[in-house]
């Protein structure tokens, strides 16, 4: 028998047929129905799962800052400055173990003017951050690639607009699209995932259910010029759905954050957006 | 063929050297502790766990009953996205198809994110032949991958080398220059790895889990190096078996509720992707073409068997984290790229008997796996299946036939019985030399050796079961005959804790249920009398 090149139906054949059957049916019964198993987040006020969301965020070692609209750009120069004149403290302080101090000490942002770059949404661009911080750079799609791989690959902060938190699991989505490349949250050493408390759901469920949802108003084609969500195809090219640092326990079991991705993740929960 | 990547040594040698070796299972220990502990009070913390393994497990029943079905619609809408399909029946149709995109592009450099099913083809090997440089990108896998190491657990696979052995290896190959500190190694590593994720022409990763009805694939990652993958190369490879389909993405919410938890103990992992086609027209990162191939390597035979309920495995790790074998043999005492309780139920459903060295015994069948299943698998009565299964195809030691026909006439003929012993309580305390227990000075015997060199071998007690508990008995009748109220307060606890005399009522249904069978229990329970 050759190898390679082998069609769909010569992996389903042997397959229908230990199933005792001569093809693939065109129908087949429905998925069991069972009811949804009571989840953590049952009966929570939207105000409540936005204390879970903080607290679970928190727990995972995300520094979350809650704020209003107007606040955010104040915020986010805040933990810029903070964390570019004294790493340690600023990222560390709840670091219960020596690990902390020597984290800090093997890479840190303390570069005078750190460079930042952000995603081009509609919905962080409202806050004005550029005009606060220096240094900011907007992801743009017209610079092609290399370009703005570089800018991600430089930049010692990457701002991002998160499409829902997760109350649950103090999960951040972010959809990937032409205004919010995958580099931004994944290149820098800090990312800051700017989230409004609105969009916080119970669990990931509710928000893949808003994702799709979201893309199946579009009818699966192009989406509205202001959505992150989706463009060509019916879902999102990536959804990404990222919960703290970039960890490991590889070596004895020991945590070590900022693995290749961030080594510190912000959350800023907008309050009344 | 590349799952069992030891079969030089049967499953007695390798269990010797893990067994020898006390950093590897101690570590190994460590592991199973932190894990187990903190699933345990994630466990706790779900309002419902078992209703969510229980709707888990009917989901996965549904899409492996109707696996054609499931990996139809998958392929039909991953190729709606933009995909590029590539069907694998075998693990050489998996390695052609890959090698032929590797030739397309005249590819010489990739990087790979953690995938068992690459493992499974052994494709690393096959790629490096081909010319083409490969570069593991999970911490541990790249480790192994310096040291020409295999891995020891599914989850953290270099857990058995120590801090200072894995800075070495870095040292040695890589120009490392620091201390052994895991923060310093690993962020070395961080260095170290970013020019090749960012220069790197192919990216292969596996897939947890693939949705058909969006034609999406997943990928569950701590280290980012996944998504490192997922970012950078032009050209991505996802590789996955045809057991790893859900139907939509609710069922993906669902078995996302207890991987990460069964796995490491989390609620979630630092990263979990959903992707749903290559880069569009207007992104600017991301690959721009996404091959996927699906591979069967063997799986569609488990269908309509015994072993269908195996292809609801998500490969958590959960089962590894309980089982008392593995605790002491660790993954290297299993042989195979699967180890612990769902690697000797997958290795020996997909590899047959021949070269298995005795695998579907390295297992007490004490069913904690089995309960820790979040898809519910039969791990250990599957196991069981297998070495019934194993001896009907007559591959088995030949003495073991012999042992058991002798072991049928001793339990089956009550004087043969008696005089076994009569004799045996004698001899074994002679052996003993005033010890209760054979332990490691009578290896010397040939027939007790495969026992005793490892483990203890109680001796036969003085007490027959049946005269202590007629004696019991009557002491029983005598108390409740002198009027006590407190025969009705029973204490099942002090009963394991040896205190029989102390133990009236309740434990009597289990002593009587034990004492109908001909056994000597005191010599059993490890004669505690």
């Amino acid at each position: 028998m050759t190898l390679g090149g082998k069609t769909l139906d010569d992996l389903l054949a042997p397959i229908s047929l230990q199933l005792g059957r001569r093809r693939v049916p065109e129908a087949i019964d429905p998925l069991p129905d069972i009811p949804q198993p009571a989840r953590v987040t049952d009966g929570l006020s939207q105000a409540q799962l936005v204390d879970m969301f903080v607290d679970e965020a928190q727990k995972v070692r995300v520094t979350v800052h809650r704020c209003t609209v107007e606040q955010v750009c104040a915020t986010i120069a805040r933990i810029v400055a903070t964390a570019s004149t004294n790493t340690a403290t600023a990222v560390s302080a709840d670091a219960t173990e020596e690990a902390g101090k020597q984290e800090a000490a093997c890479i840190n942002n303390s570069a005078p003017n750190p460079s930042i770059v952000m995603d081009a949404t509609p919905e962080l661009a409202q806050f004005g951050i550029a005009q606060v911080c220096p240094n900011v750079t907007v992801w743009d799609a017209a610079r092609g690639f290399e370009a703005n791989r570089e800018v991600a690959r430089t930049a010692a902060f990457g701002i991002t607009h998160a499409a829902y938190g997760i109350a649950e699991t103090g999960t951040v989505v972010q959809p990937i699209s032409a205004q919010c490349g995958r580099a931004i949250s994944l290149l820098p050493l800090t990312h800051i995932a700017v989230v409004s408390a609105t969009t916080i759901v119970p669990t990931m469920r509710e928000s893949l259910a808003g994702i799709q949802h979201a893309c199946a108003a579009y009818g699966g084609k192009h989406a509205a010029p202001d959505s992150q969500a989706c463009s060509e195809y019916s879902l999102p090219s990536q959804v990404c759905f990222i919960s703290g640092p970039s960890v490991t326990s590889d070596i004895e079991l020991v945590r070590v954050e900022g693995v290749h991705g961030p080594m510190y993740v912000h959350y800023v929960v907008v309050e009344n957006l | 063929m590349a799952i069992l990547y030891d079969t030089n040594h049967n499953l007695r040698e390798r269990a010797r050297t893990c067994l020898d070796n006390d950093f590897k299972h101690n570590a190994i220990e460590t592991a199973q502790e932190t894990f187990y502990t903190k699933r345990g009070t994630l466990v706790d913390e779900m309002p419902d766990w078992e209703a969510q393994r229980t709707k888990a497990a009917a989901m996965r029943t549904h899409v492996t009953q109707n696996m054609d079905y499931y990996i139809k619609q998958f392929a039909t809408n991953a190729q709606a996205n933009g995909y590029i399909m590539h069907y694998a029946p075998t693990d050489e149709d998996a390695l052609w198809e890959i090698l032929d995109v590797f030739e397309q592009h005249g590819a010489a450099t990739c990087v790979k994110s953690k995938s068992m099913m690459t493992e499974e083809m052994g494709l690393n090997a096959v790629l490096e032949q081909a010319g083409v440089k490969v570069v593991e990108t999970d911490c541990a896998e790249n480790i192994l991958q310096t040291a020409g190491d295999m891995p020891s657990h599914i989850v953290v696979p270099a857990l058995h080398l120590d801090r200072d052995a894995i800075a070495e290896i870095y040292r040695n190959k890589r120009g490392y220059e620091g201390d052994s500190v895991p923060e310093h190694i690993t962020h070395f590593l961080r260095e170290l790895l970013r020019d090749e994720f960012l220069e790197a022409e192919v990216g292969i990763r596996g897939c947890n889990f693939g949705v058909a009805q969006t034609g999406s694939v997943t990928l569950v990652t701590n280290e980012g190096n996944g998504r490192m993958v997922d970012s950078f190369p032009k050209v991505q490879i996802v590789v996955s078996g045809v057991d790893r389909i859900v139907p939509d993405l609710e069922s993906l919410d669902l078995m996302m509720s207890l991987l990460p938890r069964s796995a490491v103990g989390a609620k979630m992992t630092a990263y979990f992707t959903l992707d749903s086609g290559p880069r569009k027209a207007d992104e600017v990162d991301g690959p721009e073409e996404v091959h996927i191939v699906l591979m069967d390597n063997g799986r569609h035979k488990l269908l309509g068997t015994d072993f269908e309920a195996m292809l609801r495995c998500c490969r958590c790790g959960a089962c590894l984290n309980i089982c008392p074998v593995y605790r002491h043999i660790t993954g290297h005492g299993y042989g195979s790229i699967y180890p612990g309780p769902m690697g000797i139920v997958l290795t020996a459903a997909l590899e047959g008997y021949d070269n298995l060295g005795g695998l579907a015994n390295a297992c007490s069948l004490c069913g904690a796996c089995s309960q820790h299943c979040p898809v519910k698998i039969p791990l250990h009565e599957l196991i069981r299946q297998h070495r019934i299964n194993a001896v009907e195809a007559g591959a088995v030691h030949p003495v073991e036939p012999a042992v058991f026909t002798g072991a049928e006439m001793l339990w089956s003929n009550y004087a043969i019985y008696m005089m076994a012993m009569t004799v045996g309580r004698p001899v074994m305390q002679a052996v003993a030399q005033g010890e209760d227990v054979l332990d490691e000075r009578s290896t010397w015997i040939p027939i007790l050796k495969g026992w005793t060199e490892s483990r203890d071998f109680p001796v036969i007690s003085q007490t027959r079961f049946r005269t202590w508990f007629k004696e019991h008995q009557a002491n029983r009748a005598a108390a409740a005959h002198a009027g006590s109220v407190s025969v009705e307060a029973p204490a099942v606890a002090t009963e394991a804790a040896g205190a029989h005399e102390t133990a009236p009522g309740v434990s009597q249904a289990a002593l009587e249920g034990v004492g109908t069978d001909s056994r000597d229990v005191a010599s059993a329970k490890g004669g505690e009398q």
